[in-house]
């Protein structure tokens, strides 16, 4: 059965049965702190906060945290690298310089403070994505009128990829046994071949799942009740809390002219 | 490729996002107004946005010597038309940010600009423009020039968001060259995937896809190709 390491520890941590506006207002409060802070430090307390949240508070499991992070932030690393670096010209503030490229102090913090940046905003949303099913996003941004189309359409994907990607990893590992990746050409046949079959049994699926359905009175809307949950009073305080009190922080921080 | 969650300064962040939003409300109107006549388009659209989000997920070993995903965006565009996609590729961008931390919440807005509109826009235009072409040919420019158009659009946003003391011409360049390495056999071997992802689907999907109008020359609306697709 195919897996998404960040989905699973979402369905069995111990905030799976907390309400999605708690936790929202956590991350996403996080979230924006992170992204619209100017202050280096700022960012760090936010990365601090959500880091330890998820893996402490919300127990993610440190192995899938770590993996999840590591081809993101490779980004964040291969991105950082021309704003560190000054290319021509005459600046004066060279640490280090090889032929034309030359590393400034500037450069390099300009730098520090986008990775820091993106780091806390990356592990703002993963506290979310780790701790929330799907499911419950989805229900969410139902509740927040988002079109109704855009969300049958997003839970039906859901339902299905589990399905896909088995088939995806049953023909790679037909393909393979066969070898069907012994060389770059025949890898690209194969991947081809894989990606038509796998395409063909979507629409198979879709058709039946249509033909399903239309004998049950579907018309056209795929409404499922929600779970109902409790909102946790003291969750939503302290979370509103540090949300503030960061966010305030943050303001006070550009106020002043603090890095 | 995907930009990082908070690698865009906020501001950065809610232009490209106020600059997408129209495509995706385009693309969601034409999306229910076929569903409102077909309410079984709404499984078919589930599907494909499925199949796009396994594909992107799937590592892809010896490809390229590294591994590598294809992004997919091309033969979306030819199959599905540009305005479908933008609404399709903003779901499953939603995916992949949640799912697997690829891309991001407030880098949404950019995101679905070079990937959900540019590059679906350039790989049809260039489908189209070479209507004449074999088909071969065609699905070829239309996978590799949506991947290229997609990779020069993230680097002009990452050079506009930081211009540094080369200014956005030179911070461009570099972007372009950085990305270049990874980004350009990625979009050639993209092109010749899509070429043999094609060939199997006509032998596997061949009625579907007849049905959608990928192998016949007339111009026609994106939403009746969905309905016919329904109905054959």
């Amino acid at each position: 059965m195919a897996r998404f390491a960040l989905d699973e520890a979402a369905w069995s941590g111990p905030w799976r049965l907390r309400s999605t506006g708690e936790k929202a207002l956590l991350s996403l409060g996080l979230l924006t702190v992170a992204a619209t802070s100017r202050s280096l430090w700022v960012s760090l307390v936010v990365l601090a906060v959500a880091v330890s949240t998820a893996l402490f508070a919300a127990r993610v499991p440190k192995r899938t945290y770590a993996l999840a992070v590591v081809g993101p932030m490779t980004f964040v690393a291969v991105g950082a690298i021309p704003i560190a670096l000054t290319f021509g010209g005459q600046p004066t503030d060279v640490l280090a310089s090889l032929g034309p490229v030359s590393l400034t102090s500037t450069g390099l913090y300009a730098a520090a403070a986008v990775a820091v940046r993106s780091a806390a905003a990356m592990a703002a949303m993963t506290l979310l994505a780790a701790t929330t099913p799907m499911v419950d996003l989805l229900a969410g941004l139902r509740r927040l009128r988002v079109p109704e189309v855009l969300v049958d359409i997003a839970g039906l994907v859901y339902r299905m990829l589990f399905t896909l990607m088995d088939s995806v990893l049953a023909v790679r590992e037909a393909q393979a046994a066969r070898l069907g990746f012994v060389d770059g050409r025949t890898a690209r046949r194969s991947m081809g071949l894989m990606a038509g079959s796998v395409l063909g049994r979507a629409w198979q699926r879709s058709r039946r799942l249509e033909e399903g359905l239309r004998g049950r009175g579907y018309a056209g809307s795929l409404r499922t009740l929600p779970r109902e949950t409790v909102v946790s009073v003291p969750f939503m305080a302290v979370s509103g809390l540090i949300v503030t009190a960061l966010a305030a922080t943050s303001i006070l921080f550009a106020l002043r002219g603090v890095a | 490729m995907h930009i990082a969650e908070g690698f865009l300064p906020p501001l950065h962040a809610a232009a490209w996002t106020a600059v997408a939003a129209p495509f995706v409300i385009h693309g969601t109107r034409a999306i229910s107004r076929t569903i409102k006549e077909h309410p079984e388009a709404t499984l078919l659209l589930g599907a494909a946005g499925a199949f796009t989000f396994v594909l992107s997920a799937i590592k892809l070993p010896s490809v390229t010597g590294s591994s590598s995903h294809p992004t997919g965006t091309g033969l979306g565009a030819v199959i599905f038309r540009p305005p479908v996609m933008a609404a399709l590729g903003t779901i499953v961008l939603l995916f992949q940010a949640l799912l697997l931390a690829h891309g991001g919440l407030t880098t949404l807005g950019a995101n679905v600009f070079s990937m959900a509109v540019v590059g679906p826009w350039v790989g049809y235009a260039a489908f189209r423009l070479l209507g004449r072409a074999p088909f071969s040919v065609r699905i070829f420019a239309a996978m590799a020039l949506a991947n290229l158009a997609t990779y020069v659009m993230t680097a002009t946003q990452l050079a506009l968001a930081f211009p540094g003391q080369n200014g956005f011409v030179g911070a461009w360049s570099v972007f372009l060259g950085i990305f270049a390495i990874t980004q350009v056999p990625l979009a050639i071997i993209e092109g010749l995937v899509g070429v043999l992802i094609f060939k199997a689907l006509r032998s596997w999907a061949g009625p579907e896809l007849s049905a959608l109008g990928v192998f016949s020359r007339r111009p026609d609306h994106a939403g009746t190709k969905v309905e016919e697709a329904i109905h054959a």
